[in-house]
């Protein structure tokens, strides 16, 4: 795919709400991170919502994972939509043109993308280790389609012991 | 990031070897990765096409109807003007019309769940060669009537699973393709789909009997493709160590999981024993067969693979015959499916003598 991969530093950005709800990655330093990159108008992104609600929910009084939801790709209309489907149990950030992530996209993946680039992240999923380093990563994959995000919840409990 | 091209919950189907009329699945073949299988449901391979009668994106009054183009080959692929992927294809699904438009073919775009009027905003200028067909699914009627029942079960919208997805329609109204959406192989030119109309037209004007595409429903069962044997240790005596060999018979062609298996998701080979007096260790499992799955290598197991497992009588144990179970929790899996996993439970016994 190209970098950033598994095994790379996770590129640092900083994200808001309309509500001026801020935040910078590098200062979860020192928890597991799951960033989950989400947009209304996708199919896997609303297949995938109630499950990312759920594992949100589930780490919402932890110390030590920290559930980042990102919706990108759209406009504020389109942002409050994705809100408006389910209760997320997590602020849900946007960036609508993905500018701030744009360090996400790996160069590789899916070359037939030629335009707008930063749609490879849509239903993307990421786990970060506390020293901020990528140790999971997937893009949208229709043929084998995780949408109860299994691997995902595998992947954090590779850092972090204890059920997930 | 790859992750493994099986379909967990699902009952393999084979091709099978014997018939010369069918073929190898076409799953298996580079670049139709995405066809549908069986287990998926209708419309497959074989099947009548369902009904095509929609409006047609430049005229307010046309419509095109399917079951009207009897005697013409038909390439149907689905869209939407927010799907990405659709939308690096359009150009290219353009110029298949144009090429293919000689030969008898109609070539068919149709938009799903959107309003006309932002469809035909879409297309302005991106269909110069003028020979594809644009048509409008508003309700996604069409589009769920396309869509498999038993794939993609996480979207409650039917229609969003033949989004990015084509079949080719024989002159009869024949299903004979039929890719999904394939993201990480995407291809945009739709170059499988131009070779296997290749392929088609071939066999249709060279008077050919068509392969029987239908996927024969020869289904083997977990519990047969693979045959477990213990080995007889013979008599024992309170308080001796010894080792079981346990030999896993797999069918040819099959292959089960390594333990520690390659990847999270996999289903390791797994081995519990119990009997009564009688402590078992952890299975020692032989190497692992190398087996290179698409473009990444796993650990498995194939052919007859010997688990020994160490054990030990206690020194209290009572003399006489121990009834031991043997249960082998597995997954046989091909180079293209799985089946179901599965626990064979084998039992014998051993005798134990007392101590001298």
């Amino acid at each position: 795919m190209g970098h950033p991969h598994v095994g790379d530093p996770a590129p640092d950005f900083e994200v808001s709400t309309p509500e001026g709800e801020t935040l910078r990655l590098s200062s979860l330093r020192g928890q597991v991170v799951v960033l989950a990159f989400v947009t209304s108008w996708c199919p896997f992104s609303k297949a995938e919502q109630p499950h990312l609600a759920r594992l949100a929910h589930d780490f919402a009084g932890s110390e030590e994972v920290r559930v980042v939801i990102v919706d990108i790709d759209e406009e504020e209309q389109g942002y409050r939509k994705y809100l408006a489907q389910t209760e997320m149990g997590s602020p849900v950030y946007w960036n609508a043109a993905a500018e701030a992530v744009s360090a996400y996209v790996p160069p590789n993946a899916v070359p037939a993308i030629t335009r707008k680039r930063w749609r490879v992240l849509v239903s993307a999923n990421l786990v970060i280790d506390r020293e901020g380093v990528i140790r999971f990563f997937t893009l949208t994959d229709t043929l084998r389609f995780d949408a109860e995000m299994r691997h995902v919840r595998a992947a954090i409990g590779d850092l972090v012991p204890g059920p997930t | 990031m790859t992750l493994r091209p099986y379909l967990l919950l699902v009952l393999a189907l084979i091709g099978c070897g014997g018939s010369a009329a069918s073929a190898p699945p076409l799953w298996t073949r580079p670049g139709f990765e995405g066809a549908v299988r069986p287990e998926m449901g209708p419309p497959q391979p074989g099947d009548a096409a369902p009904e095509i009668d929609l409006p047609i994106a430049g005229s307010d009054t046309d419509r095109y109807r399917l079951s009207a183009r009897r005697g013409r080959w038909v390439v149907v692929h689905f869209t939407t003007t927010w799907c990405p992927f659709c939308d690096e294809e359009v150009e290219h699904l353009d110029r298949l019309a144009a090429d293919y438009a000689s030969r008898n073919v109609d070539t068919l775009l149709i938009d799903v769940l959107e309003e006309r009027d932002r469809w035909r905003t879409y297309l302005e200028g991106r269909l110069p060669a003028g020979k594809l067909w644009a048509l409008s699914d508003v309700d996604g009627g069409v589009a769920r009537r396309y869509a498999p029942p038993r794939v993609a079960g996480a979207f409650e919208e039917r229609a969003h699973v033949v989004l990015a997805s084509t079949l080719v329609i024989d002159p009869d109204g024949i299903v004979r393709l039929f890719l999904l959406a394939d993201s990480e192989r995407f291809d945009p030119t739709f170059a499988a789909v131009r070779e296997r109309l290749d392929e088609l037209l071939a066999e249709r004007s060279a008077g050919a009997t068509p392969v029987d595409e239908r996927q024969d429903d020869e289904v083997r069962s977990p519990a047969e493709v693979v045959t477990i044997a213990v080995s007889d240790p013979g008599p024992v005596v309170v308080g001796d160590r010894g080792e079981l060999r346990v030999t896993l018979s797999i069918a040819s062609g099959y292959h089960l999981m390594s333990n520690p298996p390659s990847k999270p998701n996999y289903i390791p080979t797994t081995l519990q024993l119990e009997a009564e007096g009688i402590q078992f260790g952890t299975p020692v499992f032989p190497p692992f067969t190398r087996f290179q799955l698409w473009d990444e290598v796993i650990d498995t197991l194939q052919g007859d693979a010997t688990v020994g497992v160490p054990f030990q009588v206690s020194s209290d144990a009572a003399a006489g015959t121990r009834a031991v179970n043997c249960k082998v929790e597995y997954q046989a899996c091909t180079e293209g499916s799985c089946l179901f996993p599965f626990t064979q439970v084998v039992s014998f016994s051993i005798q134990v003598a007392a101590t001298i």
